[in-house]
Protein backbone atom coordinates (compact mmCIF):
# COMPACT_ATOMS: atom_id res chain seq x y z
CA UNK A 1 0.00 0.00 0.00
CA UNK A 2 2.67 2.24 1.46
CA UNK A 3 4.55 1.61 -2.21
CA UNK A 4 1.31 2.53 -4.49
CA UNK A 5 0.92 5.52 -2.29
CA UNK A 6 4.81 6.75 -3.49
CA UNK A 7 4.15 5.47 -6.72
CA UNK A 8 0.84 7.50 -7.01
CA UNK A 9 2.81 11.00 -5.64
CA UNK A 10 5.79 10.14 -8.04
CA UNK A 11 2.99 10.41 -10.85
CA UNK A 12 1.61 13.08 -10.02
CA UNK A 13 4.30 14.83 -9.11
CA UNK A 14 4.95 14.77 -13.60
CA UNK A 15 1.00 15.67 -13.77
CA UNK A 16 1.86 19.24 -11.38
CA UNK A 17 4.99 19.53 -13.94
CA UNK A 18 2.61 19.85 -16.72
CA UNK A 19 0.30 22.13 -14.50
CA UNK A 20 3.01 24.67 -13.26
CA UNK A 21 4.19 25.05 -16.92
CA UNK A 22 1.54 27.73 -17.48
CA UNK A 23 2.60 29.42 -14.10
CA UNK A 24 5.12 31.59 -16.31
CA UNK A 25 3.44 31.98 -19.10
CA UNK A 26 -0.49 34.62 -19.54
CA UNK A 27 -3.21 32.05 -20.24
CA UNK A 28 -5.17 35.15 -21.68
CA UNK A 29 -4.77 38.31 -22.71
CA UNK A 30 -7.68 41.37 -23.46
CA UNK A 31 -8.08 42.62 -26.67
CA UNK A 32 -8.95 46.70 -26.45
CA UNK A 33 -10.30 47.06 -29.90
CA UNK A 34 -12.81 43.85 -29.43
CA UNK A 35 -14.17 45.50 -26.12
CA UNK A 36 -14.37 49.35 -27.76
CA UNK A 37 -16.39 47.52 -30.47
CA UNK A 38 -18.70 45.06 -27.66
CA UNK A 39 -19.21 48.47 -25.72
CA UNK A 40 -20.56 50.55 -29.23
CA UNK A 41 -22.90 47.42 -29.68
CA UNK A 42 -24.05 47.63 -26.10
CA UNK A 43 -24.20 51.59 -26.45
CA UNK A 44 -26.33 51.61 -29.79
CA UNK A 45 -29.14 48.68 -27.86
CA UNK A 46 -28.89 50.96 -25.03
CA UNK A 47 -30.00 53.73 -27.20
CA UNK A 48 -32.15 51.94 -29.16
CA UNK A 49 -34.28 50.82 -26.40
CA UNK A 50 -34.33 53.98 -24.92
CA UNK A 51 -35.70 55.58 -28.07
CA UNK A 52 -38.23 53.12 -28.41
CA UNK A 53 -39.33 53.50 -25.17
CA UNK A 54 -39.71 57.45 -25.24
CA UNK A 55 -41.62 57.07 -29.23
CA UNK A 56 -44.23 54.67 -27.60
CA UNK A 57 -44.25 56.68 -24.47
CA UNK A 58 -44.81 59.96 -26.18
CA UNK A 59 -47.78 57.74 -28.91
CA UNK A 60 -49.41 55.98 -26.31
CA UNK A 61 -50.22 58.99 -24.26
CA UNK A 62 -51.07 61.31 -27.34
CA UNK A 63 -53.51 58.35 -28.84
CA UNK A 64 -54.91 57.75 -25.49
CA UNK A 65 -55.50 61.63 -24.57
CA UNK A 66 -57.26 62.08 -28.24
CA UNK A 67 -59.10 58.92 -27.73
CA UNK A 68 -60.61 60.15 -24.67
CA UNK A 69 -60.63 63.90 -25.90
CA UNK A 70 -62.72 62.33 -28.94
CA UNK A 71 -65.25 60.14 -26.40
CA UNK A 72 -65.71 63.91 -24.67
CA UNK A 73 -66.42 65.70 -27.69
CA UNK A 74 -68.39 63.69 -30.11
CA UNK A 75 -70.31 61.01 -27.48
CA UNK A 76 -70.19 63.48 -24.37
CA UNK A 77 -68.78 61.47 -21.75
CA UNK A 78 -67.85 64.38 -19.85
CA UNK A 79 -66.50 64.05 -16.14
CA UNK A 80 -63.77 65.17 -13.60
CA UNK A 81 -61.60 62.39 -14.12
CA UNK A 82 -61.84 61.60 -18.07
CA UNK A 83 -60.86 65.21 -18.31
CA UNK A 84 -58.20 65.25 -15.99
CA UNK A 85 -56.94 62.07 -17.40
CA UNK A 86 -56.73 63.60 -20.83
CA UNK A 87 -54.74 66.63 -19.57
CA UNK A 88 -52.34 64.35 -17.79
CA UNK A 89 -51.78 62.38 -21.08
CA UNK A 90 -51.01 64.99 -22.67
CA UNK A 91 -48.59 66.62 -20.39
CA UNK A 92 -47.24 63.37 -19.81
CA UNK A 93 -46.21 63.39 -23.74
CA UNK A 94 -45.17 66.72 -23.43
CA UNK A 95 -42.55 65.88 -20.40
CA UNK A 96 -41.19 62.76 -22.51
CA UNK A 97 -40.88 65.51 -25.39
CA UNK A 98 -38.83 67.44 -23.37
CA UNK A 99 -36.81 65.12 -21.39
CA UNK A 100 -35.98 63.60 -24.87
CA UNK A 101 -34.48 66.94 -26.47
CA UNK A 102 -32.74 67.25 -22.93
CA UNK A 103 -31.04 63.97 -22.95
CA UNK A 104 -29.81 64.23 -26.85
CA UNK A 105 -28.87 67.41 -25.90
CA UNK A 106 -26.76 66.26 -23.11
CA UNK A 107 -25.07 63.23 -25.17
CA UNK A 108 -22.33 65.35 -26.96
CA UNK A 109 -20.42 65.27 -23.70
CA UNK A 110 -19.31 61.73 -24.16
CA UNK A 111 -16.49 61.58 -26.18
CA UNK A 112 -15.38 58.31 -28.53
CA UNK A 113 -13.22 56.83 -26.05
CA UNK A 114 -14.22 53.12 -24.91
CA UNK A 115 -14.79 54.60 -21.60
CA UNK A 116 -16.65 57.93 -23.31
CA UNK A 117 -19.01 55.02 -24.95
CA UNK A 118 -19.72 52.91 -22.07
CA UNK A 119 -20.56 56.03 -19.99
CA UNK A 120 -22.68 56.93 -22.60
CA UNK A 121 -24.10 54.05 -22.68
CA UNK A 122 -24.63 53.74 -18.99
CA UNK A 123 -26.21 57.37 -19.08
CA UNK A 124 -28.77 55.67 -21.28
CA UNK A 125 -29.61 52.97 -19.39
CA UNK A 126 -29.78 54.74 -16.08
CA UNK A 127 -32.01 57.54 -18.00
CA UNK A 128 -34.17 54.44 -18.83
CA UNK A 129 -34.23 52.92 -15.81
CA UNK A 130 -35.44 56.64 -14.02
CA UNK A 131 -37.90 57.06 -17.46
CA UNK A 132 -39.52 53.66 -16.41
CA UNK A 133 -40.01 54.60 -12.51
CA UNK A 134 -41.90 57.55 -14.14
CA UNK A 135 -44.03 55.69 -15.93
CA UNK A 136 -44.87 53.11 -13.41
CA UNK A 137 -46.18 55.80 -11.24
CA UNK A 138 -47.75 57.59 -13.96
CA UNK A 139 -49.63 54.03 -14.61
CA UNK A 140 -50.95 54.62 -11.12
CA UNK A 141 -52.70 57.48 -11.50
CA UNK A 142 -53.90 56.22 -15.01
CA UNK A 143 -55.68 53.15 -13.20
CA UNK A 144 -56.59 55.40 -10.26
CA UNK A 145 -58.30 58.08 -12.78
CA UNK A 146 -60.13 55.45 -14.88
CA UNK A 147 -61.44 53.34 -11.63
CA UNK A 148 -62.64 56.79 -10.76
CA UNK A 149 -64.03 57.13 -14.11
CA UNK A 150 -65.86 54.04 -14.20
CA UNK A 151 -67.61 54.45 -10.84
CA UNK A 152 -68.89 57.73 -12.09
CA UNK A 153 -70.61 56.62 -15.37
CA UNK A 154 -72.62 54.10 -13.39
CA UNK A 155 -74.03 52.39 -16.94
CA UNK A 156 -70.17 50.95 -17.30
CA UNK A 157 -69.68 49.26 -14.25
CA UNK A 158 -69.76 45.99 -15.65
CA UNK A 159 -66.00 46.73 -17.34
CA UNK A 160 -64.23 47.08 -13.87
CA UNK A 161 -63.76 43.81 -14.03
CA UNK A 162 -62.02 43.95 -17.58
CA UNK A 163 -60.52 46.85 -16.37
CA UNK A 164 -58.50 45.36 -13.43
CA UNK A 165 -57.51 42.63 -15.45
CA UNK A 166 -55.95 44.78 -18.01
CA UNK A 167 -54.08 47.38 -15.72
CA UNK A 168 -53.32 43.74 -13.61
CA UNK A 169 -51.40 42.18 -16.67
CA UNK A 170 -49.70 45.55 -17.64
CA UNK A 171 -48.33 46.27 -14.79
CA UNK A 172 -46.76 42.38 -13.93
CA UNK A 173 -45.16 42.58 -17.66
CA UNK A 174 -44.21 47.03 -16.92
CA UNK A 175 -42.63 45.25 -13.33
CA UNK A 176 -40.94 42.28 -15.44
CA UNK A 177 -39.20 44.98 -18.22
CA UNK A 178 -38.41 47.16 -15.08
CA UNK A 179 -36.28 44.86 -13.85
CA UNK A 180 -35.05 43.57 -17.50
CA UNK A 181 -33.70 47.79 -17.81
CA UNK A 182 -32.31 47.61 -14.03
CA UNK A 183 -30.19 44.41 -15.20
CA UNK A 184 -28.92 45.71 -17.99
CA UNK A 185 -28.10 48.66 -16.57
CA UNK A 186 -26.03 46.39 -13.42
CA UNK A 187 -24.16 44.76 -16.66
CA UNK A 188 -23.26 48.22 -17.50
CA UNK A 189 -21.93 49.22 -14.31
CA UNK A 190 -20.12 46.02 -14.16
CA UNK A 191 -18.26 46.44 -17.69
CA UNK A 192 -17.55 50.13 -16.35
CA UNK A 193 -15.47 48.93 -13.19
CA UNK A 194 -13.98 45.91 -15.24
CA UNK A 195 -12.65 48.23 -18.06
CA UNK A 196 -11.34 50.74 -15.06
CA UNK A 197 -9.56 48.12 -14.00
CA UNK A 198 -8.16 45.77 -17.07
CA UNK A 199 -4.63 44.45 -16.25
CA UNK A 200 -3.64 43.61 -19.26
CA UNK A 201 -4.36 44.30 -23.29
CA UNK A 202 -3.50 43.99 -26.39
CA UNK A 203 -4.39 46.49 -29.32
CA UNK B 1 -10.79 52.69 2.32
CA UNK B 2 -10.07 55.05 -0.41
CA UNK B 3 -11.07 54.36 -4.06
CA UNK B 4 -7.48 55.27 -5.19
CA UNK B 5 -5.87 52.39 -2.37
CA UNK B 6 -8.23 49.71 -3.29
CA UNK B 7 -7.80 50.51 -6.98
CA UNK B 8 -4.07 49.73 -6.56
CA UNK B 9 -4.82 46.82 -4.36
CA UNK B 10 -6.80 45.58 -7.07
CA UNK B 11 -4.09 46.10 -9.65
CA UNK B 12 -1.79 44.54 -7.99
CA UNK B 13 -3.44 41.75 -6.95
CA UNK B 14 -4.28 40.94 -10.78
CA UNK B 15 -1.06 41.94 -11.68
CA UNK B 16 0.46 39.56 -9.62
CA UNK B 17 -2.14 36.60 -9.57
CA UNK B 18 -4.06 36.67 -12.59
CA UNK B 19 -2.61 33.68 -13.66
CA UNK B 20 -4.51 31.90 -10.93
CA UNK B 21 -8.02 33.21 -12.08
CA UNK B 22 -7.30 32.58 -16.15
CA UNK B 23 -6.72 28.63 -14.62
CA UNK B 24 -10.22 28.95 -13.04
CA UNK B 25 -11.71 30.53 -16.41
CA UNK B 26 -10.19 28.05 -18.28
CA UNK B 27 -11.65 24.98 -16.14
CA UNK B 28 -15.12 26.22 -15.60
CA UNK B 29 -15.89 27.87 -18.77
CA UNK B 30 -15.29 26.14 -22.30
CA UNK B 31 -16.00 28.56 -24.83
CA UNK B 32 -15.05 32.49 -25.75
CA UNK B 33 -18.19 33.86 -25.16
CA UNK B 34 -18.47 31.78 -21.45
CA UNK B 35 -14.57 33.15 -20.45
CA UNK B 36 -14.81 36.85 -20.95
CA UNK B 37 -18.80 36.13 -19.03
CA UNK B 38 -17.22 34.60 -16.26
CA UNK B 39 -14.21 36.47 -16.39
CA UNK B 40 -16.20 39.41 -15.91
CA UNK B 41 -18.06 38.31 -13.55
CA UNK B 42 -14.65 37.13 -11.12
CA UNK B 43 -12.70 40.49 -11.31
CA UNK B 44 -16.04 42.17 -10.51
CA UNK B 45 -16.33 39.99 -7.01
CA UNK B 46 -12.46 40.46 -6.67
CA UNK B 47 -12.71 44.41 -7.11
CA UNK B 48 -15.65 44.53 -4.71
CA UNK B 49 -13.89 42.00 -2.15
CA UNK B 50 -10.81 44.55 -1.77
CA UNK B 51 -11.60 46.33 1.34
CA UNK B 52 -13.18 42.85 2.85
CA UNK B 53 -9.61 41.49 2.69
CA UNK B 54 -8.06 40.61 6.18
CA UNK B 55 -4.44 39.54 5.78
CA UNK B 56 -5.39 36.08 7.28
CA UNK B 57 -4.89 34.22 4.91
CA UNK B 58 -2.66 34.57 1.94
CA UNK B 59 -3.47 36.83 -1.32
CA UNK B 60 -3.78 33.72 -3.55
CA UNK B 61 -5.50 31.65 -1.82
CA UNK B 62 -8.39 34.56 -0.95
CA UNK B 63 -8.30 34.98 -4.74
CA UNK B 64 -9.15 31.57 -5.29
CA UNK B 65 -12.02 31.14 -2.83
CA UNK B 66 -13.22 34.92 -4.33
CA UNK B 67 -12.80 32.88 -8.01
CA UNK B 68 -13.92 29.56 -7.25
CA UNK B 69 -17.34 31.44 -4.81
CA UNK B 70 -18.31 33.70 -7.99
CA UNK B 71 -17.73 30.51 -10.22
CA UNK B 72 -20.10 28.34 -8.39
CA UNK B 73 -22.75 30.81 -8.50
CA UNK B 74 -21.96 32.16 -11.99
CA UNK B 75 -22.63 28.45 -13.42
CA UNK B 76 -25.81 28.43 -11.24
CA UNK B 77 -26.55 31.36 -12.98
CA UNK B 78 -25.77 29.79 -16.07
CA UNK B 79 -28.48 27.10 -15.39
CA UNK B 80 -31.23 28.98 -14.00
CA UNK B 81 -31.27 31.07 -16.92
CA UNK B 82 -29.72 29.55 -19.81
CA UNK B 83 -28.75 32.73 -21.35
CA UNK B 84 -29.24 33.14 -24.91
CA UNK B 85 -25.45 33.93 -26.32
CA UNK B 86 -25.79 36.92 -28.47
CA UNK B 87 -24.38 35.64 -31.70
CA UNK B 88 -23.28 38.80 -33.35
CA UNK B 89 -20.20 39.44 -31.07
CA UNK B 90 -17.77 41.06 -33.27
CA UNK B 91 -15.21 39.36 -30.99
CA UNK B 92 -13.77 38.40 -27.97
CA UNK B 93 -12.52 39.92 -25.16
CA UNK B 94 -10.03 37.36 -23.96
CA UNK B 95 -7.80 35.83 -26.08
CA UNK B 96 -5.66 32.97 -25.94
CA UNK B 97 -2.16 34.76 -25.65
CA UNK B 98 0.09 31.22 -25.12
CA UNK B 99 2.70 31.02 -27.85
CA UNK B 100 2.61 27.67 -28.07
CA UNK B 101 0.35 25.43 -26.92
CA UNK B 102 1.03 22.39 -24.63
CA UNK B 103 -0.84 19.62 -25.44
CA UNK B 104 0.10 17.50 -21.73
CA UNK B 105 -1.61 21.15 -20.42
CA UNK B 106 -4.56 20.96 -22.51
CA UNK B 107 -5.00 17.14 -22.30
CA UNK B 108 -4.74 17.83 -18.40
CA UNK B 109 -7.53 20.92 -19.10
CA UNK B 110 -9.64 18.45 -20.75
CA UNK B 111 -9.68 15.53 -18.08
CA UNK B 112 -10.40 18.43 -15.28
CA UNK B 113 -13.26 19.37 -17.19
CA UNK B 114 -14.85 15.87 -17.40
CA UNK B 115 -14.80 15.96 -12.85
CA UNK B 116 -18.07 17.38 -11.18
CA UNK B 117 -17.81 21.04 -10.41
CA UNK B 118 -16.16 20.70 -6.65
CA UNK B 119 -14.00 17.66 -7.49
CA UNK B 120 -12.63 20.42 -10.52
CA UNK B 121 -11.59 23.06 -8.08
CA UNK B 122 -10.37 20.41 -5.64
CA UNK B 123 -7.89 19.55 -8.57
CA UNK B 124 -6.60 22.95 -8.81
CA UNK B 125 -6.08 24.24 -5.55
CA UNK B 126 -4.57 20.26 -5.48
CA UNK B 127 -2.19 21.07 -8.42
CA UNK B 128 -1.24 24.11 -7.05
CA UNK B 129 -0.03 22.96 -3.93
CA UNK B 130 -3.11 23.89 -0.88
CA UNK B 131 -3.27 22.21 2.35
CA UNK B 132 -6.32 20.02 2.85
CA UNK B 133 -7.41 22.56 5.72
CA UNK B 134 -6.91 25.57 3.28
CA UNK B 135 -9.37 23.54 0.96
CA UNK B 136 -11.44 22.48 3.53
CA UNK B 137 -11.74 26.53 4.57
CA UNK B 138 -12.31 27.57 1.02
CA UNK B 139 -14.52 25.11 0.04
CA UNK B 140 -16.66 24.28 2.75
CA UNK B 141 -16.24 20.71 2.90
CA UNK B 142 -13.97 18.36 5.97
CA UNK B 143 -10.61 17.57 5.72
CA UNK B 144 -11.46 13.83 5.80
CA UNK B 145 -13.93 14.32 2.47
CA UNK B 146 -11.45 16.20 0.80
CA UNK B 147 -8.23 13.72 1.72
CA UNK B 148 -11.20 10.97 0.53
CA UNK B 149 -11.62 13.06 -2.58
CA UNK B 150 -8.33 13.70 -3.62
CA UNK B 151 -6.83 10.17 -3.26
CA UNK B 152 -10.05 9.20 -5.90
CA UNK B 153 -8.69 12.24 -8.36
CA UNK B 154 -5.41 11.17 -7.81
CA UNK B 155 -5.76 7.87 -9.08
CA UNK B 156 -8.33 8.55 -11.62
CA UNK B 157 -5.59 11.34 -13.09
CA UNK B 158 -2.80 9.16 -12.90
CA UNK B 159 -5.35 6.38 -14.62
CA UNK B 160 -6.01 8.92 -17.74
CA UNK B 161 -2.63 9.83 -17.67
CA UNK B 162 -1.32 5.97 -18.19
CA UNK B 163 -3.60 5.57 -21.60
CA UNK B 164 -2.80 9.05 -22.49
CA UNK B 165 1.15 8.38 -22.14
CA UNK B 166 0.25 4.60 -23.92
CA UNK B 167 -1.72 6.64 -26.75
CA UNK B 168 1.13 9.30 -27.40
CA UNK B 169 3.93 6.90 -27.92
Amino acid sequence: MGKLINLMTMEFKELKKIWDTQNNKPMYVIDETMMHRRVIKKKNSAAFRVNLAEFIGIGANLFSASIIASAMLYKGNENVFSFSMMIAMFAAAVLIGISRFRRKKNENRFDRSTMGELKHALANATYHVRFNTGLLIFASLVVILTVASIFDTENSLWLLPLIVVFFGVTGWGARWEHRCFVRKKAELEQLMIKLQEEPESKT
Amino acid sequence: MTLAAQKEIFENWLSNHKGLLFKVVRAYAFNADDQDDLFQDICIQVWASVPNFKKQSAVSTWLYRIALNTTFKWIRKEKKFNKQKDQEHPGHILHDAMTESDDRLDWLYNEIKKLDEVDRSITLLMLDGYSYKEMSEMLGITTSNIGVKINRIKKHLITQSEHYEKQAS
